[in-house]
């Protein structure tokens, strides 16, 4: 992935157990959640965000548009207005068609790297 | 792909970014607005859920930039601004905006044709081998209102003989020539020089020969062709080699061809360049008074 700065989207975390994301994994974590629950708004998937890592993941919401222009930049997600089940307007994510091929990819790729790094640090001891 | 549409894009967004940014506070007042209702609904008053809202989003103007700089190339994104301004200034005062372009029109302009006199004068060597050595000779006679020094034929005749400080020297004279015989007559511009002239130019020729400066004095009439003269008139035909043309009704023999850049007397500009070459023999009555050669 190619974008250095985002690293820097998570607000440093007050919270020790709170973990630093990997270049490319939140842009991951975004595409899975719109393939795997459809259409979201920015604070689904925010909440979504929240209750998959508990306290582990300490984000501010807002820091979550970055990843969001950068895949509708990419073509992998589109975005749309539309209304909550309380009739509230919202921008609704979709993941496209070349943003599912691309998670195919990335999945692949963050396999591989997992598991290369988990052998090395096995092996280590 | 995806790099170079997200390139593309970014490029793009610095020209749409009133609209991204309308469209980002939207967004962003649409979050925040079902944050509250969420708060709301756990019993908060509306001053409580604003103000939780406010803090589970994060800093706004924080993540406005992010997006921006994630949105757009954010160095250009000054620069067009500058520019806009500075259009915006320059519209204001149309007086001083005309003044200012057809300053810089003209001086632009000026340099350019400076610049192109003293390029092809000074600058651009002849076309041909050892542009250093070449010169032309001329006699300026005083009191006379020519303003290229010429030779008369006696004198060509007389230089030719007696100088020797020149590996090779010969006569030259632009003139008009009836060509019929192919087509339809027509009149063209023609050149009639010594043999010489062509040792000294040592430009080969494309196809065939120069004639030598022996044909000249013999008074051989022989052509030789420019290439332009040889694509247009005669098709670029080789077999032209060898066969008569008819200059001002005298059959004259085809003997060669020159490539294509090959001009000579060079005139820069000017249309009317040789379209072929012919001995200048001079005739006997050129070397009485009232003729001149250059």
């Amino acid at each position: 992935m190619d974008s250095r700065r985002e690293v820097n989207t998570w607000m440093p975390s007050r919270e020790s157990e709170s973990i630093q994301l990997l270049q490319g994994t939140l842009d991951l974590i975004v595409l899975r959640t719109l393939a795997s629950m459809g259409p979201q708004h920015a604070y689904q998937i925010a909440s979504r965000l929240e209750q998959v890592s508990g306290s582990l993941l300490n984000l501010n919401q807002g820091t979550l548009y970055p990843a969001l222009v950068r895949l509708e930049q990419y073509g992998w997600i589109k975005g749309a207005w539309g209304k909550t089940e309380n009739n509230r307007e919202a921008k609704y994510y979709a993941i496209t068609r070349t943003g599912q091929k691309a998670l195919g990819e990335e999945t692949q790729r963050w396999r591989r790297m997992a598991g290369l790094v988990e052998k090395l640090l096995v092996e280590e001891f | 792909m995806k790099d170079l549409r997200r390139i593309f894009l970014r490029f793009l967004s610095l020209f749409t970014n009133s609209r991204a940014e309308a469209e980002l506070d939207r967004e962003i007042a649409a979050h925040l607005q079902l944050l509250e209702d969420d708060f709301l609904g756990q019993g908060m008053t509306l001053k409580e859920a604003r103000r939780a809202a406010r803090r589970a989003y994060g800093g706004v103007e924080q993540a406005k930039q992010l997006h921006r700089d994630e949105r757009a190339f954010q160095g250009l994104a000054t620069i067009v601004m500058d520019i806009r301004y500075t259009l915006r200034q320059l519209r204001k005062s149309p007086g001083f905006t005309l003044t200012a372009i057809l300053m810089l029109a003209f001086g632009i302009g000026a340099t350019t044709a400076v610049f192109s006199i003293v390029e092809g004068v000074l600058l651009r060597p002849l076309p041909f081998a050892d542009p250093d050595c070449l010169v032309i000779l001329g006699d300026d006679l005083v009191g006379s209102h020519w303003t290229r020094p010429t030779v008369t034929p006696p004198d060509v005749r007389n230089y030719m003989r007696d100088t020797h400080s020149f590996l090779h020297l010969g006569g030259y004279q632009r003139i008009g020539r009836e060509l019929s015989g192919v087509g339809d007559p027509v009149h063209i511009d023609a050149t009639r020089m010594s043999g010489e002239i062509f040792s000294a130019l040592a430009t080969a020729p494309l196809m065939g020969r120069w004639f030598t400066q022996q044909e000249d004095e013999q008074h051989q009439p022989v052509v030789v062709l420019s290439y332009a003269m040889w694509r247009n008139r005669f098709h670029g035909d080789e077999k032209i080699l060898g066969t008569k043309i008819l200059l001002d009704r005298q059959p004259y023999l085809v003997i060669g061809i020159m490539p294509r850049d090959f001009e000579f007397p060079l005139v820069p500009g000017h249309l009317n360049s040789s379209e072929l070459w012919i001995p200048l023999s001079l005739r006997p009555e050129e070397f009485t008074a009232g003729y001149a050669a250059s």
